[in-house]
């Protein structure tokens, strides 16, 4: 048997593959295959690594359970009208979509692997997903193999999104105004883009979060280790913290704004508002506030660095500018808006 | 090895495996073979996933009058390898409990 005539055999035992897949395999497997051949061994030398067509198919089916037959998109859709969605899952990333049809919910898992339960009661509509079989090699967070669900939010919804997954991602763009989105994952990061809610709430660890041209009333970040990048924001609160983690935030007209990390910087540009504070340590907080110095009551300190502006206060400031930190810099200033 | 420790592990050793440099499919089974015997069946899953989270890209080059393709390490994979690195002390405290323990 020559390796193309084994390679048909093996794509053919394989079962049902979309054309895509079952290309990218065939090239996967030819190359091997012509590699082999360079580094001086024969073909039935190569090829006899497999065993038979059938036999290295129902290994590479093994393998790769995302491949394999039986690992379908089920489609989810409410029974009535749903104000608030409560999804919690694990190992599942989710992406958040706009749709122009009705809310749905895409999911492709293994039925063998996984159970899905779904159910309403009055507005809510409840998700939770769990896993049958415990994989203990959730120790290796990101080797996980990853199910991905998919919300599709239809421009009209406007209510309230909670949604928990662990060890995977959580990202969307373009997404309605809602009244509340709580997204809580953990070992992976959180991007959104383009979206607003009356509260929000966005948790992780391990993980950077990226939140850009976001509108909204109260907003919380929380991470650690990892870096926090805000960019476009419009609110009245906002409260981020990390720990060894860089925070960064641009172009953001909020009106409180708590920002802290340790160990790692705080950097800000053209921000717009009432009350600043700025904590960490280590690393120095810099930046620039659209604005007049002379309208805040400035709390500034560190130690073994030098410090500017200095606190500094007079009657009548109704405006806030809180900033502190330990051996490295403080350097604020502002600038016209 | 359980199948599946192994899967875990060899994500991280796929990704060793690229820090000095881009590789193909062949040279990287040999490379990592060297700690963990792999199999080309089990590595397409691994560099599969390895892409589609960032770890990891790729770019087709010729070679030989055909068109080898190549795994690039990025930086998200430089993070695993360092989180790997970082979490492995917590994995051993844990083997030396369970290692007392029985």
């Amino acid at each position: 048997m020559d390796y193309h005539q084994f390679l048909q055999e093996f794509l053919d035992a394989l079962g049902p593959l979309s054309p895509e897949e079952r290309q990218q395999i065939s090239d996967y497997y030819e190359e091997f295959i012509c590699d082999g051949i360079e580094q001086g061994l024969s073909e039935e030398e190569i090829l006899s690594r497999f065993g038979s067509p059938q036999e290295e198919a129902a290994r590479f089916r093994e393998e790769n359970p995302c491949s394999a037959p039986g690992n379908e998109t089920a489609v989810f859709t409410p029974t009535g009208a749903v104000q608030t969605l409560d999804l919690s899952a694990k190992n599942v990333r989710i992406t958040l979509a706009a749709a122009g049809g009705p809310l749905q919910i895409h999911y492709r898992y293994n039925p063998q692997r996984v159970r899905v339960e779904n159910w309403q009661e009055g507005s809510v509509w409840h998700f939770r997903q769990s896993e049958i079989k415990k994989r203990w090699w959730h120790l290796f967070s990101f080797s996980a193999p990853q199910d991905e669900l998919t919300i599709f939010l239809p421009p009209a919804f406007d209510g309230r999104l909670l949604l928990q997954t662990s060890n995977a991602q959580i990202r969307g763009k373009d997404l309605p105004v809602l009244k509340q989105l709580q997204a809580v994952t953990t070992n992976a990061s959180i991007l959104l883009e383009n979206l607003g809610a009356t509260t929000g709430l966005l948790k992780t660890s391990n993980a950077t979060i990226a939140l850009s041209h976001f509108s909204g009333n109260t907003l919380e970040i929380h991470s650690s280790n990892a870096s926090i990048r805000m960019a476009d924001l419009r609110a009245v609160s906002v409260s981020a913290g990390t720990s060894n983690g860089r925070i960064a935030a641009k172009k953001c007209q909020i009106r409180e704004m708590s920002l802290s990390s340790s160990n790692g910087p705080i950097t800000f540009e053209r921000l717009e508002g009432e009350r600043f504070d700025f904590t960490t340590s280590n690393a120095p907080i810099t930046g620039t506030i659209c604005g007049n110095a002379e309208e805040y009551r400035i709390q500034t300190g560190t130690s073994n660095a030098p410090c500017n502006p200095l606190s500094h206060s007079a009657p009548g400031q109704n405006k806030t500018l809180t900033a502190g930190t330990s051996n490295a810099g403080i350097q604020i200033s502002f600038v016209g808006g | 090895m359980d199948s599946q420790r192994k899967k875990g592990i060899l994500d991280v050793c796929v990704l060793a495996a690229l820090k000095q440099g881009p590789s193909y499919g062949y040279e990287l089974i040999r490379s990592v073979s060297v700690c963990v015997p792999v199999s080309e069946s089990t590595l397409y899953p691994i560099l599969k996933r390895l892409e589609a989270g960032g770890c990891l890209t790729t770019y087709r080059q010729e070679h030989n009058g055909r068109l080898r393709k190549y795994y690039q390490l990025t930086e998200a994979g430089e993070e695993k390898i360092r989180q790997f690195l970082d979490e492995w002390s917590e994995m051993e405290r844990v083997y030396a409990f369970v290692k007392q323990m029985s």
